[in-house]
């Protein structure tokens, strides 16, 4: 039988609620069950996925190809040539004229136009990426755009379809899980795609009442609640100082076992276990 | 917006390659040239003693489905007045065909010309350009 590619976004509409650390090591997770994983990294922010997992050292070069090259249609040289290899995981990362993709591709649409032409600005990175056969050669795909609202974001929204939202259980967090329900729908329309949520995974988890009560409503809603993870401050805290992967950091850098450590560990795996069921099991 | 996994990007059945087309809503050629073309098109198969059931006789501006069919996309380097110069050629080009042209072609006929040494207009009518009033 032939398996569908896992392809999901990793969504948060405020940053800061572990969106790159959840996405790095749902990669990592799905590399040790021998899966081809892609990573890409879409965040010029400096402390993006890339960081985490050691690989953004020709994100300032801007002699460099990169995937803004290969949006616009103007690659400089293989799309393979951008993949770099952290903790068995494929990454594309993040380049500094990421900043910048709006306007590169604003142009490219104003110029595709000016010749009577049909280019959208936010199903490119879809074009490339079946260009360049990576639902083929890849078991899994995620994609960790900003959490701006913008053509990154859309790009990857467009090219995946299916998401993976990060909660932080405060009123702030709340509000973003309301904001995604803003969002997606105006995208499904203009872009002629459906979105699903594939889980909401609330995270730094401390269990008050609040707390307790926002999950129930999430659930109410409809969504899927796969994992939670308690408040794991220094774990991840750890992974951005080591540069690495939780798995990695817990058994390299820790000099003995702590047990609420290793459960996280074991509610990552799971919780990548249940993603990879969602393409696995027949819809 | 649902709970589970959206549609499969990558899947290849017509439908989503259709859908793809579709998704593509770039301010590009109006829906009423074209349906003016294919219009004009059926005038032609009517009327004109010359037309044959071969497509592959018809000029090329009545063989395409659509404005790119038959082209590849080269990127162009143009300076301002160039710009300038085909919008022009465009203008002029619709008011003596009384009709309206697609910039594309315009673009390649005044290539097309200046290699051949003749003029945008005579390229144009051969790919079936300004037949109407003819």
């Amino acid at each position: 039988m032939w398996i569908a590619m896992l392809a999901f976004t990793t969504y948060s509409e405020a940053g800061g609620v572990g969106k790159s650390t959840l996405a790095a090591n749902l990669a990592v997770a799905d590399a040790r069950e021998g899966r081809d994983v892609l990573v890409i990294d879409l965040d010029p922010q400096e402390a993006s996925l890339s960081y985490l997992l050691d690989v953004d050292d020709d994100r300032d070069d801007s002699s460099a190809d990169s995937l803004v090259r290969h949006l616009v249609e103007r690659p400089r040289g293989e799309f393979d040539d951008l993949i770099r290899t952290s903790e068995g995981v494929d990454v594309l990362p993040a380049h500094n004229s990421l900043e910048m993709l709006a306007k590169h591709l604003q142009r490219r649409e104003e110029e595709a136009s000016d010749f009577g032409e049909n280019w959208n600005r936010n199903v490119q990175l879809l074009r490339v990426l079946r260009e360049n056969d990576v639902h083929e050669r890849y078991d899994t795909l995620i994609i960790d755009p900003p959490a701006t609202a913008d053509v990154k974001l859309y790009n990857a929204i467009h090219a995946t379809r299916s998401l993976v939202v990060p909660f932080e259980p405060s009123g702030k967090g709340f509000k973003s899980v309301d904001g995604l329900e803003d969002l997606v729908p105006g995208l499904e329309e203009n872009l002629d795609i459906n979105v699903g949520v594939l889980g909401i995974v609330p995270n730094n988890f401390s269990g008050t009442n609040d707390q307790q009560d926002m999950l129930g409503e999430i659930e109410s809603k409809g969504y899927d609640i796969p994992v939670v993870l308690n408040e794991r401050g220094s774990l991840f805290e750890g992974c951005w100082r080591q540069q690495c992967s939780a798995f990695r950091y817990v058994e390299e850098h820790r000099s003995r076992e702590r047990e609420y450590e290793r459960e996280t560990l074991e509610k990552l795996t799971e919780l990548a276990r249940e993603l990879r069921q969602t393409v696995e099991a027949p819809a | 917006m649902k709970s589970g996994a959206g549609d499969d990007p990558f899947a290849t059945e017509g439908s989503e390659d259709e859908d793809e087309v579709e998704t593509d809503t770039g301010p590009a050629t109006t829906p009423g040239l074209d349906e003016s073309r294919s219009e004009r098109e059926e005038d032609i198969k009517q009327t004109s003693p010359t037309t044959t059931e071969s497509a592959s006789e018809l000029p090329y501006k009545y063989r395409r489905d659509s404005v790119k069919d038959g082209r590849t996309q080269q990127p162009m380097f143009l300076q301002d007045e160039t710009e300038s110069l085909i919008d022009e050629t465009v203008a002029e080009i619709e008011s003596q065909f009384d009709e309206s042209v697609y910039k594309t072609d315009v673009v390649e006929a005044m290539i097309v010309a200046g290699g051949e040494e003749t003029t945008p207009e005579a390229v144009l009518r051969r790919w079936g350009y300004g037949m109407k009033n003819s």
